[in-house]
């Protein structure tokens, strides 16, 4: 049941997560044509706001709490737990390991981002409001989605009921 | 819902920062703090902020003596340590303060494992946050291997909050047996610092901005002793983890000549003597182990604040570049000599009161008393080093007295380790056990001024020993560091040489190629091409429009295929040469990444162990 719920639910915020995610990569070609990570240094003064987006998104990528993605892998890891096979056990190291490999891919970009030296001509420069507004939602829904969980457990729950109950 | 949670407080003004600029934001900031610390005056012991959530109760504010204690000393600290760092201009600075600060109380007042885990976990990352904003690349690196430190430490804890939900279907913190008891202990050992999970304190703490490592001095390493006193009171081996931290530290404090890395050192080692005191578990060891948290954070937080008002106004940082301060900054000066003498326990200070507790508690552990016998004497000589070859030397160097807003803070911090020497009974009533004990026993005295004399006339007579060398002394970091180099290196040849295997296969496979496109084809293909052009020639007469230039041009193009296998197979030959020569370069991140990957296969197998007990049991 629980396993059910986490899959569900895990749809609904990775989904949140990864466009997200892309919207924010979307954008940063869109206003400056850079694709490779090693020329982002600085970018969070020049679109701040783009780049937030993208931290708060990859921040759930890796499971921080009270993030959507955090909810996701609890639950999954509930599922697993429930299930009470040794064989689910892994199932759970890995989301943990994931999680902890997600840091390494994208702990380095936010420090580039933020904190390295600033490679760019001019202060801040962000996205259009429309390319913004998006990703501002996505990413407000992955704050809210982690902190009230009613929300979306609500549906949820009467969901996996109805799959496991033909 | 009952009283508000005061981590709530730190939240919304953090939310609330960016509106207020200059001045306004000072007020603010520090009206916030002060707020916070007030409210937490008249929070009664409570439960309250109960959710359902996924099936289970949450608890955010579960306020008991325990979690009131150190409520109460960390808004205090809260607070002076706000007021210190009041001149840092940067939002995110105090932003993040906030949110760090918020975050410990959170910890200190979770009443279910689930909430514990998640302000544990904000906790960790909004550290390395802090880290980062010195913006340089050593404080990238060291928040770096920081916050992948914390979240291995924070995944080995999830896991064993996870089997204890699984074994018992409750949240409720405590009642924590078998695997999971191990995985909670090590979870909770990676902040408190035990041997050998502690690098990242002495690795971050001397490379961030100085206001920075004031406010991370208190409130990590505490959280973990309080998640101990709250979870692992009178476990032995937790008591004697303290007393091999309170050697360790201090042995390596003694070797240290930056400063601030020889106060991140005594960190390890005064949280050693927590450690001991919450793991024998008598109601003299929490109370002794607590009351030096209480002090503790009051000393070395002063500390961290004179060396930082130090680099304020000096940019320096290393002992060896320090001294003749006493005549510049002489109020810096002298709270730092009372904050040393606090942190060595000479009576009448602070120090001296929790650490007679602690000894007392100890009395039926020979070992670990002597131990930290032994960590108190290293202590005593490591501050003698510290402030006189810092502050009291003859040496010529400008600065001048740090600001009103970092002196006013360190008048109060020193205040108050005086205040805690000399009227020890103050905290007794605040202290989980109100436990009392007569301190100031003619016994305990001489005991006390025996020891000290005995290493202050070894500092006196032998002071060149103690001389501030610039050297690296090798601790855990370097051994984790060889082992993701020998992690490299196994990336480097094995999958670079299976690259170039690869290469070296299918650069094979083209000569072969060309061999047969140049010999027996083109031949042949030049042979045929012949025999029809003449056939043509003598049968149409023209070239144009005939098979045979189909033909010509197939060879011709064979011929070209030919030529870019050659090149192909050329480059298999030099990239071959170059990963014989060594010069080959593989793009993997740093030496991070694979340090990070080494305690992933630690992690994995830990799991494994934990598989392995599951099956079996």
């Amino acid at each position: 049941m629980s396993g059910l719920q986490g899959a569900i639910v895990h749809i609904i915020h990775h989904s949140m997560m990864k466009s997200a995610l892309f919207l924010a990569a979307g954008a940063i070609i869109y206003k400056t044509g850079i694709r490779g990570i090693d020329k982002m240094a600085g970018i969070g003064k020049k679109m701040p706001v783009t780049m937030l987006v993208f931290s708060i998104a990859a921040l759930s990528m890796m499971g921080i709490p009270p993030l959507a993605g955090f909810i996701s892998k609890w639950t999954l890891a509930m599922g697993a737990l429930e299930t009470g096979e040794p064989v689910f056990m892994v199932s759970i190291l890995l989301l943990i390991l994931s999680g902890i490999m997600n840091a390494i891919y994208f702990v380095p970009i936010i420090i580039k981002a933020y904190f390295g030296a600033n490679e760019y001509e001019g202060g801040y420069d962000d996205a259009p409001p429309s390319m913004l507004l998006p990703m501002m939602i996505l990413a407000l829904g992955i704050i809210i989605f982690g902190i009230f969980t009613n929300l979306s457990f609500s549906a949820i729950i009467p969901a996996a009921r109805a799959l496991l109950e033909p | 819902m009952g009283a508000i949670h005061p981590a709530v407080i730190f939240f919304v003004g953090a939310a609330l920062i960016p509106f207020f600029k200059g001045t306004g934001q000072r007020i603010f900031v520090v009206g916030v703090a002060l707020a916070a610390f007030v409210y937490m005056l008249f929070i009664e012991p409570q439960i309250g902020w109960r959710f359902s959530f996924l099936g289970f109760n949450v608890v955010l504010l579960n306020a008991d003596r325990l979690s009131l204690f150190v409520g109460h000393i960390f808004t205090l600290i809260g607070l002076l340590i706000i007021l210190y760092s009041i001149h840092v201009k940067e939002n995110e600075h105090h932003i993040f303060s906030f949110l760090y600060i918020g975050s410990s109380l959170g910890v200190v007042f979770a009443g279910d494992f689930f909430t514990f885990f998640i302000f544990w976990e904000m906790l960790a990352v909004t550290a390395a946050i802090l880290i980062w904003l010195k913006k340089d690349e050593r404080s990238l690196g060291a928040g770096f291997r920081y916050l992948i430190m914390h979240l291995i430490g924070g995944g080995i804890l999830l896991m064993g909050i996870l089997l204890h939900f699984l074994a018992t279907g409750s949240m409720e913190i405590g009642g924590l047996t078998g695997v999971p008891f191990a995985l909670i202990l090590i979870g909770i050992g990676f902040k408190a610092t035990f041997i050998p999970f502690h690098t990242w304190l002495p690795d971050a703490y001397p490379k961030t901005s100085f206001t920075v490592s004031v406010l991370l001095s208190v409130f990590t390493t505490k959280a973990g002793v309080y998640a101990l006193a709250r979870l692992f009171p009178g476990i032995e081996i937790v008591a004697y983890m303290g007393g091999v931290m309170a050697l360790y530290g201090v042995i390596f404090a003694l070797l240290q000549s930056n400063a601030r890395k020889l106060l991140s050192y005594h960190i390890i080692s005064q949280v050693g003597y927590m450690v001991a005191g919450v793991g024998m578990g008598t109601a003299m060891g929490v109370d002794g182990g607590l009351s030096h948290v209480w002090n503790h954070i009051l000393y070395k937080s002063l500390l961290f604040m004179c060396i930082g008002a130090v680099i304020y106004r000096t940019e320096k940082n290393d002992l060896t570049e320090l001294g003749g301060l006493a005549r510049k900054m002489p109020i810096t000066t002298i709270a730092c000599i009372i904050a040393a003498l606090s942190i060595a326990g000479v009576p009448p200070f602070n120090g001296f009161v929790s650490k007679a507790m602690v000894y007392k508690a100890a009395d039926y552990h020979d070992v670990l008393y002597w131990m930290l016998k032994l960590a108190s004497v290293g202590t005593f000589l490591s501050f003698c080093k510290f402030t006189y070859f810092g502050f009291l030397r003859k040496k010529e160097i400008e600065a001048r007295e740090a600001p009103l807003t970092m002196t006013i803070p360190m008048i109060i911090v020193a205040f108050l380790c005086v205040l805690g020497g000399v009227y020890p009974n103050l905290l007794g009533n605040i202290l989980p056990y109100q436990s009392e004990l007569h301190v100031y026993t003619l016994g305990k005295l001489t005991d006390t001024m025996l020891l000290l004399g005995v290493s202050g006339a070894i500092f006196l007579f032998a002071r060149r020993l103690f001389e501030p060398h610039e050297r690296e002394s090798p601790d855990f970091d370097y051994l984790y560091i060889r082992v993701a180099g020998g992690f490299m290196w196994f990336c480097r040849n094995p999958v670079s040489s299976f690259g170039s295997l690869i290469d070296l296969a299918y650069a094979r496979v083209a000569k072969g190629f060309i061999w047969f496109c140049r010999n027996p084809v083109s031949s042949l293909a030049a042979g045929v091409d012949l025999m029809f052009a003449r056939v043509a020639r003598i049968l149409v007469g023209t070239d144009r429009y005939s098979p045979m230039i189909a033909a010509a041009r197939l060879a011709h193009w064979m011929d070209r295929l030919s030529l870019a296998a050659e090149k192909a197979a050329a480059r298999g030959e030099e990239r071959r040469k170059m990963v014989t020569q060594g010069q080959t370069k593989v793009d993997v991140r740093s030496i991070d990444s694979a340090l990070f990957l080494v305690a992933v296969m630690l992690l994995i197998f830990l799991v494994y162990m934990t598989l392995v007990y599951i099956l079996a049991g």
